[in-house]
This record gives C-alpha cells, sequence and structure tokens, in this order.
C-alpha cells in the first residue's frame, strides 16, 4: 500500500482551496491525486460549488439610505481634543519639556525649588504688607 | 469624474471629524456587513446589529491600525456582535416569524416570488445550522471570503474552516435537498 503524503485535514483544506484561488501546479498534481485518493472530496467541492451559486442569494443588496442613518444615531460628534488623544504620547512629552523648563528658569533665578519660590513668593515679608500704608 | 477616495484617506478624515467621509465609508462596506449580520441573526434584526457594528467601528477609529483590511477589520466586529447577540437571545428561533416574513415580503416589491420563497428556505436552513458552523457557511458560501480569509475573521486555524465547512454542507444537504441537483 502506497504512503499518502498528506492527511485528510490536509487533503480537505487543499480541496476547499482550490474553489478559492488558481492551485500551483504542484498543488493542482496533488489535487488530482487527493481527488482519486477520496472520491468523497471531490464530490464535496462539487457540492459546495453549487450551494455557493445558491447562497449568493442572501447577499445583501447596497442601501441608499442606511449611511445617513448610521450617521443619525452616531454617538456625540467627534470633538476637538480627538487629535490630542491620538498624539498624546507627543503631547504628554512637549508637556514634560515645559515644566522642565519652567522649573530650571525658576532654579536660575532663585536658587531653590522651594514651594515659595515656585509660587514667586519667596522675597515677599509680613512686613511688606505694612510698606503700603 | 471624482476619484474614488482610498479607504485610509477616508479614514484618516473620519478620524478628524468628517462625518461625511465616515458615511462613505458606511456606504462602502454596509452591503457585506449586513450580509454577514442577515446570514447570522436573520433578517429582522440584521439592521439594528449592523448599525451597531459601525457604531462601535466609530468609537475604535483611533484603534483601527490599518494593518488589516478595513473589510477583513469590519467583518470581525460583524461576526463577533452578531455571535454576542444570538448568545443573549439564545433560546429564540433564529428563522423569521410570519410576521417578519410578510414584513419583509411588503418591503421589498422588486423580488419575485420565487426568489423570496428560495431566500426564505435558505435562511431557514443557515438557521438550523450551530453557530460555529452558521459562521463558516456565511462567510465562506454567502460572502465569497476564502479559507484563509475565514480563518482570519474567525481566529481559527484554516483546517478548522475547512472541516467546519464540510460537516455543515452535510447537514445542509439535508435541509436543501429539493433544491440541489446533486
Amino acid at each position: 500500500m502506497s504512503q499518502k503524503k498528506y492527511t485528510e485535514e490536509e487533503a480537505r483544506l487543499l480541496a476547499h482551496r482550490s474553489l478559492d484561488e488558481p492551485l500551483s501546479t504542484a498543488e493542482q498534481v496533488l489535487l488530482t491525486e487527493v481527488f482519486d485518493d477520496f472520491p468523497e472530496l471531490r464530490e464535496e467541492v462539487e457540492r459546495l460549488e453549487e450551494m455557493s451559486q445558491l447562497f449568493t442569494q442572501l447577499r445583501a443588496e447596497p442601501s441608499a439610505d442606511f449611511a445617513q442613518r448610521v450617521i443619525g444615531v452616531l454617538p456625540a460628534p467627534l470633538v476637538w481634543y480627538r487629535p490630542l488623544i491620538k498624539r498624546w504620547s507627543a503631547v504628554a512629552a512637549a508637556a514634560c519639556v515645559a515644566l522642565l523648563l519652567a522649573l530650571s528658569f525658576i532654579y536660575i533665578n532663585s536658587g531653590t525649588l522651594e514651594t515659595e519660590a515656585i509660587l514667586g513668593l519667596e522675597e515677599i515679608w509680613v512686613e511688606d504688607a505694612y510698606a503700603f500704608e | 469624474m471624482q476619484a474614488k477616495l482610498h479607504d485610509d484617506i477616508l479614514l484618516e478624515r473620519a478620524r478628524s471629524g468628517d462625518q461625511q467621509a465616515f458615511a462613505q465609508l458606511v456606504e462602502r462596506h454596509e452591503a457585506a456587513v449586513r450580509g454577514i449580520v442577515s446570514g447570522m441573526v436573520g433578517p429582522g434584526l440584521a439592521e439594528d446589529i449592523a448599525q451597531e457594528v459601525f457604531i462601535k467601528f466609530y468609537r475604535a477609529l483611533d484603534k483601527f491600525a490599518g494593518n488589516a483590511k478595513l473589510s477583513t477589520y469590519l467583518g470581525r466586529i460583524a461576526i463577533n456582535t452578531a455571535l454576542t447577540s444570538l448568545e443573549k437571545r439564545k433560546r429564540r428561533p433564529t428563522h423569521l416569524s410570519v410576521e417578519e416574513r410578510e414584513l419583509l415580503r411588503q418591503a421589498d416589491h422588486s423580488q419575485s416570488p420565487e426568489r423570496t420563497e428560495l431566500q426564505d428556505m435558505l435562511r431557514s436552513a443557515l438557521g438550523r445550522l450551530s453557530k460555529e458552523y452558521r459562521a463558516v457557511v456565511v462567510l465562506r458560501l454567502v460572502e465569497g471570503y476564502s479559507v484563509s480569509e475565514t480563518a482570519d475573521l474567525l481566529q481559527i486555524p484554516m483546517g478548522t474552516v475547512a472541516s467546519r465547512l464540510s460537516r455543515a454542507q452535510r447537514e445542509l444537504q439535508a435541509y436543501l435537498k429539493p433544491i440541489l441537483n446533486n
């Protein structure tokens, strides 16, 4: 008894693929062997071809107003911040750079990063409150 | 004549808020989506579920990376939404009631009674298959997806697509005996 080059599953897959696309010459030769070894697969492919022709009857016809009905039920319109969300990593990086620059500026001017320096209050004293009286 | 814009360009416009660009994408793909959904859940619910598919797509516009074809991506949303809907109404029959059938007949006067009868018979046969077999039949035989596309859409191996279709066609053969030649 000759040893088969394929399993039944591989044979079925090849037979089904023959419905989708032109097979290579080697695959066509193999398919002929498959059909000789499994005549029921040839019948299966023929039935599938017939059924395929029948079932295309169930394909939906394009609908003229479906798209507008979808637009009518869409959630809130796309908003201005959507592009920002899409580029969130770039926006986050830019925000970090801006924060570092601001802190560097404060440090260079005040020599410290204490809360008073950040808020610009480091040189204001209680006495200053009376200076304007 | 205005050149047909590529899906990618329409996607980019839709992402920046152009609803008409989104509408064009819907127009381009709605028939396939409605076909899949209708095959899975029956025409009675197809319209609502197909709308749900496009709303999901709209919400996920930024997540679509473009490494799959848009038709494949939409097909996957369609099949998953239809399967979820089937899960929700597990105990309800998927074929049409007499009233639903009559409503559909009235809605489409352009079809011959013979064609409508054939479609009813095909839908009824589909409705008797398990949802796993039905999904493969809808994608392969109704919508004409290849074995590899079907495997990709259902995220199962190609061999499983072939074996499910093989078993499904055996069941269908029994249901459709009166209209099959072989």
